[in-house]
């Protein structure tokens, strides 16, 4: 069932000094390599696999995960795939700053949760957002909780053509319930 | 309030009420799939549509550009896939022959002032320099569009930049544009649209807007216009494109995010260092850096205006031995002027590699190809590690690098 | 933000007296939480022809959990009767909104908790202490029923020797059932009991069922538990006749723990177990999936006591408790059971069923009071 609440682990990719990695592409999300694949159930295990620092990322992650990442998440050409790994892997979805402009409305249109948030930057630089913190996020209301330290935080609220489009499971699903 | 061109746009292609912001569905003009990203469109539209037709077949394309022709077998079999797709539905497909799909859209007169033109190509951006709203999409979007006729899409906040100064040789739109993206990042106008002015800009031809506005993609941005041209430019674009030149203006009331002021009064001739487009340094700064081989072409630099430039400065001179020089023109009507004025002939003996039309310079697979230890100067955008082999390259006009093959390093023509 | 979201439904009738008596529980209890009302209901299938809005539906779905109160529900005539003229011949058909909340969020585990709390007059035995799984989306219930008796179905039907008896029954005189058991919505509902059963330490988990008669039906399941059974060393499976197990309820029920049945014979004990400790007042529920779940008390909405809180709110208490456990708020909910434990135990406030006259709103006091 699609809900609007959600709550999950987090992984924030950031480098080793704890700096967020900002214009992550979708080469490094996944490789030019792996393109030929159509299967979404073998996308997830390259997921992050040419990012530096997160290359065994699709052996960590658990299905529930939430990705925060830094500005211009998803920069670079248009691939599908890197935003199917995820969905393979069962990430809940992903929080930035900001996303590539195709790479969002990818994720839009596969029903997976994208959230923009201006906080995620001084949140991270402060420790308030740290791997593993469980967070809870209302994607509606455009609000979130970091459970483990107490923390809330404000994030831009899914629209309502985002939302409906996620409820319907995808772009597809959603075209038809129109008619 | 008065409107933006972006919001004009999108306000002419719509019922809802335009605001930045604001998600409206979008009617379009043009859909168009490449060979990359095209079969995946084609299996989405039959899983999805079966063989129901597509909202308008006159209005649909497909523009093989990124293997043209196929150079694998992977793209052999996707090109054949599109093809018979295009068969069943009665589409047209501008095939291995013609080019980059969107200059061969400016050519054929589809992407006109005022129209909204979408295709899986992430620089079809490009369309903004004739006042087209071009938009690259993935393969769930564009089957969407090719069954609906629409999209939905969020309003663009714009943001106004303003030249100042002028610039000449060796300088070219080219290192104004490297330039400019040395100055935004891709923070300033990330997911907004851009409007360029400045007399620098009126004066531009067709290739120098394209040279810009391909680049807008660089800067994060949505599309960028430049709304002020010299008469020449409409008629050139009207005689290219065998349509009217007549784009929206923005209204003296429209309101803008941010305006930006960019000096380039005696600019120098620029570099994109490994592994950003944004890493700009001035030429002098990477004079010395030795080679390996170089590239003209691309969306970016295509034109003939590009090559007639570089084969100027290759006149009476030879590549460096050793150096391999490799031009794709943008599309076959380039090579086809290219050819009348002499510039396949001039290049050939110079010791280029003269490539098919289309976008082998920049993909996977193709002649833009690097080696691990191999450094490449290319007229093209981008330069992400990884994306063209393990080498790497340096972004910068068709002069330098014309004049960095001559050398054997990077160089300003100004060092022959 | 709150940490939760709990969407809360009062009802009809008593439905409105519980919701407030558990919220001023809850807002004693310490939970971090914001609430939202939504509609559901007799009155709403009255005014809109729709027992269970739309807009209740996309409330739910941006909420947690949700706490339900009690509905009415009446015979289809009553039903067609009691629609806004207006609204009336196009073609709206009353159905049962808590049907329909199972189904659209898939909440196929009816769990009923059934423990005898000390001091209450009611408990018919001491010691008791079943957890009922039962199965809340097919069997029995699935709906697959027939009446009059379609000639294809018959025809179809013809291929059991055993429907040769019937073969020449005149077809108004006919009427089928049908009990429908899947493989995925048995193995879940086992596994949840006895995940349950081991997570809480309890001794035994009894497959309530009847495979002698209903052969394929009920030896599919027991098969299915039996298999299940052996990943679970620790503690002893039984497979229990729905005719014994009501003997054995009756007989010695202390000597169960966790049952887990199909829907029907799931509903029959459930009911049953709930009058051996106290009855409507106390028996709680939860219509639990895997990402949500919805609790109330399994009393219906008793109309003529509508307002006047005159009805035990232990069972709407329990169901809250029930709530705050599978939020994963566990000191919580020990604190709220403790202090209803403590009410029940010193008697001095309580409900007309217990043969006392203090208010619905007088035992909320009084419980919220001990947390």
């Amino acid at each position: 069932m699609k809900k609007s609440r959600l709550k999950g682990r987090l992984w924030v990719l950031c480098d080793s000094q704890g700096q967020l990695l900002e214009d992550i592409d979708t080469d490094q999300i996944y490789h030019n390599a792996y393109l030929y694949i159509t299967d979404v159930a073998q996308m997830g295990q390259y997921a992050l696999g040419s990012l530096k620092g997160w290359k065994d990322f699709s052996r960590k992650a658990s299905a529930g995960d939430i990705i925060v990442a830094g500005r211009n998440f998803g920069a670079g050409s248009s691939r599908q795939q890197a935003v199917d790994c995820f969905i393979s892997l069962g990430i809940s979805m992903i929080m930035a700053p900001s996303f590539g402009a195709i790479y969002f409305r990818n994720a839009v249109n596969s029903g997976f949760p994208v959230l923009r948030s201006a906080e995620i930057e001084s949140l991270v630089r402060n420790k308030e957002l740290e791997s593993g913190d469980i967070v809870k996020v209302d994607f509606r209301q455009g609000q979130a909780i970091n459970i483990t330290k107490k923390i809330s935080f404000t994030l831009e609220s899914m629209s309502d053509v985002q939302y409906q489009i996620y409820l319907a499971g995808g772009l597809f699903r959603y075209g038809r319930k129109l008619r | 309030m008065g409107q933006t061109i972006i919001e004009k746009i999108i306000q002419s292609h719509t019922q809802e009420e335009v605001r930045p912001g604001k998600i409206v569905w979008l009617d379009l003009d043009i859909r168009s799939a490449r060979d990359f990203g095209g079969p995946n469109v084609v299996r989405n539209y039959e899983r999805e549509y079966g063989d129901k037709p597509v909202a308008d077949s006159r209005k649909t394309f497909f523009t093989f550009d990124l293997c043209a022709p196929a150079c694998s077998l992977k793209y052999a079999d996707n090109q054949q896939l599109c093809r018979l797709f295009a068969r069943r539905q009665n589409i047209k497909v501008f095939d291995v022959d013609q080019g980059i799909g969107s200059h061969v859209m400016i050519e054929e007169g589809l992407a006109k002032a005022r129209t909204t033109v979408v295709g899986t190509d992430s620089h079809f951006n490009i369309l903004g320099a004739v006042g087209s709203f071009g938009q690259g999409m993935g393969d769930v979007d564009i089957a969407f569009a090719f069954r609906t006729g629409r999209t939905w899409f969020e309003v663009p906040e714009t943001v106004k930049i303003i030249l100042k100064g002028k610039f000449s040789f060796p300088t070219t739109a080219k290192d104004v544009t490297l330039f400019i993206l040395k100055n935004l990042g891709t923070s300033k106008a990330a997911l907004k649209a851009i409007e360029f002015y400045g007399e620098a800009l009126r004066q531009f031809s067709l290739a120098e807007r394209i040279t810009l506005c391909s680049m807008v993609t660089e800067m994060a941005g949505i599309i960028g216009f430049i709304p002020e041209f010299k008469a020449q430019t409409k008629a050139e674009i009207e005689k290219v494109s065998g349509v009217e030149f007549n784009p929206f203006q923005a209204d003296e009331d429209a309101y803008y995010t941010e305006t930006i002021g960019i000096d380039i009064d005696g600019l120098q001739p620029q570099v994109a260092a490994p592994f950003s487009p944004t890493n700009v340094r001035p030429v002098s700064d990477l004079k010395g850096v030795r080679i390996d081989s170089g590239f003209i072409g691309s969306c970016t630099n295509g034109r003939v205006e590009d090559f007639a430039l570089a084969s100027r400065i290759l006149a009476g001179r030879k590549i460096k031995p050793g150096i391999m020089l490799k031009i794709a023109p943008a599309t076959r009507l380039v090579y086809q002027q290219m050819l009348e004025k002499g510039l396949i002939k001039e290049l050939f003996q110079s010791g280029a590699i003269i490539d098919s039309p289309g976008c082998g310079g920049c993909a996977e697979g193709h002649i833009g190809l690097t080696g691990e230890g191999e450094i490449q100067i290319s007229s093209a955008n981008r330069n992400f590690a990884g994306k063209q082999g393990k080498g790497q390259t340096y972004l910068a006009s068709p002069a330098v690098v014309a004049a960095s093959c001559v050398l054997g390093h990077i160089a300003s023509p100004e060092d022959l | 933000m709150s940490k939760y979201k709990i969407a809360l439904l009062p009802g009809d009738g008593v439905g409105q007296d519980i919701m407030e008596a558990a919220m001023i529980v809850l807002e004693r209890i310490g939970l971090e939480a914001d609430y939202v009302y939504g509609d559901i209901g007799w009155r709403f299938w009255c005014q809109e022809g729709n027992p269970l809005p739309e807009r209740t539906i996309s409330l739910l779905k941006e909420t947690d959990v949700c706490l339900f109160g009690a509905i009415t529900s009446k015979p289809k005539e009553d039903a067609l009767k009691e629609l806004n003229p207006d609204l009336r011949g196009r073609g709206y058909v009353y159905f049962s909104p808590i049907v329909r909340l199972r189904q659209e969020f898939d909440l196929y585990t009816n769990l009923r908790p059934c423990k005898a709390y000390a001091g209450n007059p009611l408990n018919y035995r001491d010691n008791i202490d079943l957890v009922i799984f039962r199965e809340n989306t097919e069997g029995m219930y699935a709906g697959v029923e027939f009446y009059p008796l379609p000639d294809q179905v018959r025809e179809a039907l013809l291929i059991h020797p055993k429907m040769k008896k019937f073969q020449d029954v005149p077809v108004e005189e006919i009427a089928l059932s049908t009990r429908i058991m899947t493989k995925k919505a048995c193995s879940r509902i086992l596994r949840r009991a006895f995940n349950y059963a081991r997570r809480y330490k309890r001794r035994s988990v009894t497959l309530v069922e009847k495979p002698n008669v209903l052969r394929e039906t009920g030896g599919f399941i027991l098969e299915i538990a039996r298999q299940m059974a052996k990943e679970y060393p620790e503690i002893e499976f039984r497979e229990a006749n729905i005719d014994a197990m009501a003997m054995w309820l009756v007989k010695n029920p202390q000597d169960y723990d966790v049952l887990v049945a199909e829907n029907l014979f799931g509903d029959i004990i459930s009911d049953l177990s709930a009058q051996l400790v106290g009855g409507l007042g106390f028996a709680c529920s939860g219509n639990i999936g895997d990402d949500y779940a919805l609790f109330e008390p399994t009393h219906g909405s008793a109309p003529k006591y509508s307002g006047l809180y005159k009805v035990n709110p232990i069972a709407m208490l329990l169901a809250t408790k029930m709530m705050l456990d599978w939020l994963g708020e566990e000191d919580l909910a020990k604190n709220l059971e403790r202090a209803v434990a403590q009410v029940i135990k010193e008697g001095k406030v309580r409900t007309y069923d217990l043969g006392g006259n203090s208010s619905t709103l007088d035992v909320a006091r009084e419980v919220a009071s001990k947390l």
